[in-house]
């Protein structure tokens, strides 16, 4: 079968660590998202898989198949790694027709014309462009040669397919709707796919799986409700969503709910923590939607706070709150009881939506970067 | 094609023994392209490497004195002082006046809506087929204080004195300007042509104005293609031989390639050390350039302007100022192809000079003198043809490849290898010719006296500019065009072949057809290299100019000029322009 297991992959551009002994399974048939900010390492990864890059240690199986492992001297060069490729600059030649992009791959494989004419109209077809075959790439708008380019990758039938950012060119409405093509197109031939992105949005609702780099280091994997709801380091709950981030320390561990103390709070509030975690200093990782305001006067009980800013935003509203202290903290509302701005609240934090993050899981990669 | 079988061999599953291969086999089986890379660079280096060491070697061991004793004879030569400081005034005054020239020239025919830019461009090239020999030969034709037409004019118009001389710095940086140009107009159009319109539509769009868009977009990303003309005007005028030798040493006006010239290499005994010295000044100079040009360059790939999805320029709709700009080209087609082939049409076929050309005092006469079998001008004529077809295209395929490897070379490999390719920019012809005097007039290259010798000048000679031309070209294509090639399972001959060469063609047209024409004018080296027989046209040429036969010497000026633009022609109309190749 064919999953991409990367094993202790190391890669540094001069004396910069770009990828830090990283191992991780791309599972078969999954698409996988890997996501962080710019100079995570989560393109270099990519650069590796694809063959663009050489590691410095490590290895990269494709299933069985050792594809890469400098310290055996394997190195497969990327025109033998059977892969299919979506860039971020679509990458079509200017110089070919849609339909000669397309076919490339099926000529270097020995397809003749009349049978490569055939997959090339399907493959296009796949991607709605079954009437440009003739066109050149320039005659096309971004979403069109995005297109054409996914085609050129799916053409030939690869067991893997990379995506390095693809709709980072497009506009918002039609990154939208080539997404859920993707993720339609993907349903069907159910290849092993890579996704590399900065996008939380496009990884949460492309991906089987997210995989979150920071530094060189795979911070956290797995999937979306898990990454949002239980990250294991501040910076995958900053990534994925709005975060309300604060000091804690963790007093007291009981089913369902432990207890964390924060500063300048009386009382220690409920929330879920991971299971390893021990009596501990850390931070608490409260979404928006944990963050539950009253009016003041109206029950006794919770954090009393100021609102400082209200905005509409549809469904909800985002309200910023400022503490007695100064601290500030994000809170989405349902929009159908409005609270002005400068009204004195009471907040009430959801134990379901707050979670406790131990702090040695967040100072771990800093240590060993220094 | 790419079969298992090839696949085992770089995969896990090969034996223990395939494991423990050197790298450079690993690196072989990986890549075959690698051994063409490998023969190419291997040839190139030699070519260049081996005549700089004799030239060193050589020199300095010449003689009895050795190095000390050449510098103090250096310094006792006689007006050397004088020679350096005019090719100083030279040089710095001919690149803005070759760039004045030919940058509005470039943007009239690239991005206005001009009448006859077709015509603007083939006339702007024009100069560029006219050797500057030729050029040098046309303008004292025309302005020698006596004798020169438009003097002779104006004498008949009433005036007392003699309204121009171009035996002058003045005459000679003019000239100089004029021959230069044609550089700088198809290295930056080069550039031009291929950039994407986009980039200059978001500055439009960002509210720069054409001016400023102009100066903050389109000069910056042309950059790479300005300071390669630049250094290209820059070295060219310090090495140019025939235009300073024509128009400055008559009043005495040594620019330090003639100097060499009359005062160590036709010396007798000739002082080739004395040559060696100075020309290291010329390379000393020149090297300053390159640093310059490289430290100005900075980052490659911040100029990589075609990407997946280029867009061809717009043209700006100038309304009345299209016949402001057409005027523009005239003027500049006046003073460097109207008049100087006036003259030389006029010379070719005048009976009595100094008379109005009319049917009376005209002749063919000249034309049957000059290729009458006694002359053997179609030898030269031959000579010149075979050197510059073999010589283009031999430095075109080597530096192909040599490019190729430059512009993805890793690490320090890639910059060894371009610093040695630059090695000839720092060599005018003259030092070039005395390098390949010893290095192949030796066992066990006993080449003096043939064509190989000359043809081995001319590729060494042409290498940078060849690799110049063509990785520039190379530069312009995103490496994610060529790794989505890879992706789709194109081995690097196969990416090279489907996707490198279609998108570099141009560039490539562009370096054969510079190499091409520059050889076919070919002087300063062909003029030591030369035994009878082995003549070239250029050759042949100034020595009927200095038998003072200028109805010979117009005549094959002319022949000359017909064959380089004949060439020009046919190749630019078989293989296209880039443009019209992207529209197709």
């Amino acid at each position: 079968m064919t999953a991409i297991t990367l094993d202790r992959l190391r890669k540094q551009f001069g004396a910069v660590p770009a990828v830090r002994d990283i191992s991780l399974t791309f599972e078969d048939g999954k698409m996988t998202a890997v996501l962080g900010p710019s100079g995570c390492g989560k393109t270099t990864t990519l650069n590796m898989i694809a063959g663009f890059v050489r590691p410095d240690a490590g290895s990269i199986r494709f299933g069985d198949r050792v594809i890469a492992d400098p310290a055996r001297r394997i190195d497969v060069p990327s025109h033998r790694r059977e892969l299919g490729m979506v860039f971020q600059s679509y990458a079509l030649w200017p110089h070919l027709s849609i339909a000669e992009n397309v076919g490339y791959g099926l000529r270097m494989r020995g397809i003749g014309r009349a049978e490569r004419d055939g997959i090339v109209r399907r493959a296009l077809a796949r991607v709605r462009l079954a009437a440009m075959t003739d066109r050149y790439p320039h005659e096309l708008s971004g979403g069109q040669q995005q297109r054409v380019a996914l085609a050129r990758a799916i053409a030939y039938v690869p067991q893997i397919l990379l995506f390095d950012e693809p709709l980072s060119n497009l506009d918002a409405r039609l990154r939208e709707e080539l997404r859920s093509e993707l993720k339609a197109l993907h349903g069907e031939i159910g290849v092993t796919a890579v996704y590399v992105t900065h996008d939380q949005a496009e990884a949460m609702s492309l991906s089987d799986a997210i995989v979150v780099m920071a530094d060189g280091e795979i911070l956290q994997r797995g999937t979306a409700r898990k990454l949002y709801e239980e990250p294991a380091d501040i910076r995958v709950a900053t990534f994925l969503g709005k975060t309300n981030l604060l000091d804690a320390s963790l007093v007291e561990r009981s089913a369902p709910h432990a207890r964390a103390r924060v500063d300048g709070i009386a009382e220690p509030i409920s929330c879920r923590a991971p299971a390893d975690a021990g009596l501990e200093p850390g931070s608490l990782s409260v979404r928006p939607e944990g963050v539950k305001l009253k009016r003041a006067g109206a029950s006794a009980g919770g954090i009393a706070g100021r609102i400082s800013s209200a905005t509409y935003l549809g469904e909800v509203t985002h309200y910023d709150v400022s503490l007695d202290d100064g601290r500030r903290l994000a809170a989405h509302r349902s929009a159908a009881e409005p609270l002005a701005v400068g009204a004195p609240v009471l907040i009430e934090i959801d134990p379901d939506n707050c979670y406790f993050i131990a702090r040695r899981e967040a100072t771990s990669a800093r240590a060993r970067a220094s | 094609m790419t079969g298992a079988a090839d696949a085992t061999l770089v995969d896990g599953r090969g034996s223990a023994a395939e494991r423990s291969r050197p790298a450079w086999v690993m690196a072989i089986a990986r890549d075959p392209a690698q051994v063409v890379i490998v023969l190419a660079v291997v040839t190139t280096a030699f070519l260049i490497l081996y005549p700089v060491f004799w030239l060193f070697y050589g020199s300095f061991t010449y003689g009895q004195g050795g190095l000390l004793h050449a510098l103090a004879e250096l310094r006792q030569l006689p007006g050397l002082g004088r020679a350096f400081q005019n090719t100083l005034i030279v040089t710095l005054g001919t690149l803005p006046v070759a760039f004045l020239f030919a940058l509005p020239l470039v943007w009239i025919t690239s991005r206005t809506n001009t009448p006859l830019r077709n015509v603007i461009e083939l006339a702007a090239l024009l100069p560029f087929v006219t050797p500057p020999l030729i050029g040098a030969v046309a303008w004292s034709l025309l302005a020698a204080p006596r004798t020169g037409v438009l003097n002779v004019i104006a004498h008949h118009l009433g005036a007392a004195h003699p309204i121009l001389d171009i035996y002058s710095m003045a005459g000679l940086v003019f000239v100089m300007g004029i021959y230069m140009s044609p550089y700088v107009f198809l290295t930056v159009k080069a550039v031009m042509d291929q950039m994407d319109a986009r980039l200059e539509d978001a500055s439009l769009i960002a509210g720069a104005g054409l001016w400023r868009t102009a100066r903050h977009v389109v000069l910056p990303l042309c950059m790479p293609g300005i300071l390669s003309a630049a250094i290209l005007v820059f070295t060219r005028t310090l090495e140019e031989f025939a235009i300073p030798s024509i128009l400055g040493t008559p009043s005495g006006i040594y620019t330090m390639t003639t100097y060499i010239f009359y005062q160590a290499i036709s010396y007798t005994p000739p002082r080739y050390e004395i040559a060696a010295l100075l020309a290291s000044f010329i390379m000393g100079a020149t090297g300053l350039a390159l640093g310059l040009q490289a430290r100005l360059l900075g980052s490659r790939r911040r100029f990589t302007t075609v990407s997946g999805k280029g867009q061809p320029p717009r043209l700006i709709d100038l309304g009345r100022w299209r016949y402001a700009t057409l005027g523009y080209a005239t003027a500049y087609i006046l003073l460097a192809v109207v008049l100087p082939y006036a003259v030389l049409i006029y010379a070719a076929f005048i009976n009595t000079w100094g008379r109005a050309p009319v049917p009376g005092n005209l002749t063919f006469s000249h034309v049957i003198t000059t290729f009458s079998p006694e002359y053997d001008a179609a030898t030269g004529f031959i000579n010149s043809i075979m050197l510059a077809l073999g010589g283009a295209t031999v430095a075109t395929l080597l530096t192909l490849v040599v490019s190729y490897a430059i512009v993805h070379g890793r690490g320090a490999g890639g910059r060894v290898l371009d610093f040695i390719t630059s090695i000839p920019l720092t060599m005018p012809g003259p030092v070039m010719a005395v390098a390949m005097l010893w290095a192949y007039a030796r066992a066990p290259f006993m080449l003096y006296g043939t064509l190989w010798i000359m043809l081995l000048a001319y590729i060494t000679h042409y290498i940078p500019y060849s690799a110049r031309t063509i990785s520039g070209s190379l530069r312009q294509v995103s490496t994610e065009l060529e790794q989505a090639a890879a992706i789709c399972g194109a081995a690097r001959v196969q990416t090279f072949r489907d996707v490198v060469l279609p998108l570099v063609r141009s560039g490539v047209l562009a370096g054969w057809l510079l190499m091409f024409v520059s050889m076919m004018r070919e002087l300063s080296a062909s003029i030591f290299l030369f035994v009878p027989g082995t003549q070239t046209i250029s050759v042949s040429l100034v020595e009927r100019w200095e038998e003072a036969d200028f109805s010979a010497v117009a005549v094959l000026s002319l022949t000359l000029v017909a064959a380089s633009l004949t060439v020009t022609v046919i190749v630019r109309r078989v293989l296209g322009r880039p443009a019209a190749s992207l529209q197709r």
